[in-house]
């Protein structure tokens, strides 16, 4: 399948003089990239999605596929997939026809669709559903359907809005490594809008995080969950400390209520505002006196491989992940030596400073 | 639980029972309309189908409530697209205006359609009838189609477009097809409705273009005679079919899309 390329410049979206539902996103995705918009409810991923598919127009800015712009042409002639949450299959057309929708759209003979509907069908493993009704099927099914019936056609990209959001934790999961295999298969550019940052990291090339209608970052999954560069990210993606200091200049930041800490981190002027990001699994419990800081246990919270600590640093809440076996018997009330490398420190600087 | 039934089983019987009045007398011999029949007769119904004076009307009654349909359904369907898809200023006044006729006492109506039909020269035609019908068939028609449109899954549209289908092309292979079941419900509605209509029929239709229930009446009124009940049957199984033959249609394709699973199970 021939991949292409999606250039997004300056795009805005604005329904009234309140804040843009889109503001100003811009961004490149490479032929055959698998890119996850992620984001709370309200961020802009779908809106920039549906803009994408030609369902909603933007207010200003550019969108183009493999450099051509696409503003003027209507949605039935961009050629792009889309797949939608609630599957949006025809209830009154057969899985095959469903399937064929597109190739019927294009002329296809006969015979040629034919074909090209069992070889979509396989790819998702349903061909011996291709005579049921769409209402026949398990929702897992459904989507599978509308996966089908979106690649099908060859298309330019495909477009998925939140589409395992309406399946169960099983099915997702395995819809997930579904979605993988034929991402590489085909080596068709898709783009995954979702809430869940766990499907993101796991099936993603690249994501870019939205909030408020803006991209705050656009990084590789591991990228994003070592180096967030806004404090956003970091408490959006990933479980995390997150504690407001000042740079004292020489790696040393001084954080309210506990002191100067070090991290090996960015070079910044003393004086500016920065957060630090210690992600609850980098944290050591140490027994000897190597401990940089010591945690009050507020609670622990036992997820049977391992155990979370929750309590208080000075004044920041913070949470430590401990492996089972060496949580055997916390509880509340304990107090616990911690340790952390210096570099296991992010510094993210503040965007007020 | 049992009390509830036999209740249930009595108020039934309370709807049906000028039913059982009027369908036995339609096969009486007596002379006038009288009931217990004396004995069996087909005579009712001979002169019902061979009387001029009963088949104008039964003509009539088709034609306008065919012409109503379509004209019901040409205005009933874009005015649910306009209500449901966009907002525009007046929508709900415009929507309380559809229903209206639906509100009105038919008689108020119907007075007003002989004043305002008169001096627009609309009384004793065909199209007096059918407009007056229309407007009152548009009522339940929006309804139905409105409420189809409201549950109608707007992805669908949008799936179809990326598919490759421009927007007519949508509307026939995707729109159309998932909300025929209602269009078709909110076309029998407005056919009955009119096939049934007595109170606007007594006083704008001419002799010419008169219903069978406006002929009914005048006949009862006139001379009580008892071909009157041939056609009430008539009227009644009329109706009766036009309620059960959909409900057929339905209950014979779920048996054959209920048989799909078992062959694929083979």
């Amino acid at each position: 399948m021939p991949a292409r390329s999606l250039t997004l410049h300056n795009v805005v979206k604005r329904y009234d003089n309140l804040q843009p539902a889109v503001d100003n996103v811009s961004m490149q995705i490479e032929p055959g990239e698998f890119v996850s918009f992620l984001g709370p409810s309200g961020s802009g991923k779908t809106t920039t999605l549906m803009m994408i598919a030609g369902f909603q127009q933007p207010t200003s800015g550019d969108i183009r596929i493999a450099g051509r712009t696409i503003d003027q042409v209507p949605p039935h002639a961009r050629n792009i997939g889309v797949v939608f949450q609630n599957y949006a299959l025809f209830p009154h057309m057969s899985v095959a026809d469903n399937v064929g929708f597109p190739l019927r759209m294009r002329g296809v003979a006969k015979a040629e669709k034919t074909r090209m509907v069992g070889a979509a069908l396989e790819m998702v493993g349903l061909a011996h559903l291709a005579a049921r009704q769409p209402a026949e099927l398990s929702g897992g099914q459904q989507q599978r359907v509308a996966l089908a019936r979106a690649l099908v056609f060859e298309p330019d990209l495909i477009l998925l809005d939140e589409p395992l959001g309406a399946l169960d934790k099983n099915m997702r999961e395995h819809m997930q490594v579904e979605l993988k295999r034929i991402h590489k298969e085909l080596g068709v550019t898709m783009i995954y809008v979702t809430h869940d940052q766990t499907e993101a990291m796991t099936m993603s090339d690249r994501i870019a995080v939205f909030n408020h209608g803006r991209i705050e970052q656009i990084a590789e999954p591991q990228e994003m969950y070592l180096r967030p560069a806004t404090r956003f990210v970091a408490s959006f993606v990933g479980d995390n400390n997150l504690l407001a200091a000042t740079c004292m200049g020489n790696g040393q930041y001084r954080v309210e209520g506990i002191g100067d800490l070090q991290a090996a981190d960015l070079a910044l002027p003393a004086g500016a505002i920065v957060d630090l990001l210690l992600r609850p699994e980098m944290i050591r419990v140490t027994g000897d006196d190597t401990s940089n800081a010591m945690l009050q246990v507020e609670a622990a919270v036992n997820y049977g491989d391992s155990v979370l600590a929750i309590g208080k640093l000075g004044n920041a809440p913070v949470r430590v992940r401990i492996p089972g076996p060496q949580a055997r018997g916390l509880q509340a009330g304990q107090r616990l030596p911690l340790h952390w490398q210096a570099n296991d420190i992010h510094v993210i600087p503040s965007l007020h400073a | 639980m049992r009390s509830l039934k036999l209740l249930a089983i009595l108020i039934a019987l309370f709807i049906a029972i000028p039913l059982f009045i009027v369908v036995p007398m339609s096969f009486s011999a007596n002379a006038s309309l009288e009931f217990p029949p004396s004995a069996f007769w087909l005579g009712n119904y001979q002169h019902f189908f061979t009387d001029i004076n009963w088949m104008q009307p039964l003509f009539n009654s088709l034609y306008i409530g065919v012409a109503t349909t379509v004209l019901t359904l040409m205005l009933a369907i874009p005015a649910s697209f306009a209500l449901v898809r966009h907002y525009f200023v007046g929508r709900t006044a415009l929507n309380l205006l559809l229903m209206l006729p639906m509100i009105v006492p038919q008689i108020v109506m119907a007075l007003g359609y002989y004043m305002y039909f008169g001096s627009l020269g609309l009384t004793q035609s065909y199209s007096g009838i059918i407009i007056a019908h229309t407007c009152l068939g548009i009522p339940v028609a929006t309804l139905i189609i409105t409420a189809a449109l409201k549950s109608f899954d707007t992805n669908l549209e949008r799936a179809a477009s990326s598919l490759g289908a421009p927007m007519l092309t949508t509307f026939r292979l995707v729109t159309f097809p998932v909300l025929r079941p209602a269009i078709l419900v909110a076309a029998l509605f407005s056919f009955i409705q009119s096939f049934d209509e007595t109170v606007i029929s007594v006083f704008i239709s001419g002799r010419d273009t008169a219903t069978l229930p406006r002929q009914m009446f005048n006949s009862f009124r006139m001379e009580a005679d008892p071909v009157i009940s041939a056609a009430s049957s008539f009227l009644f199984i009329m109706v009766l079919a036009c309620m059960l033959v959909p409900l057929a249609a339905r209950l014979t394709r779920r048996a054959t899309r209920g048989s799909i699973p078992a062959q694929a199970a083979h």
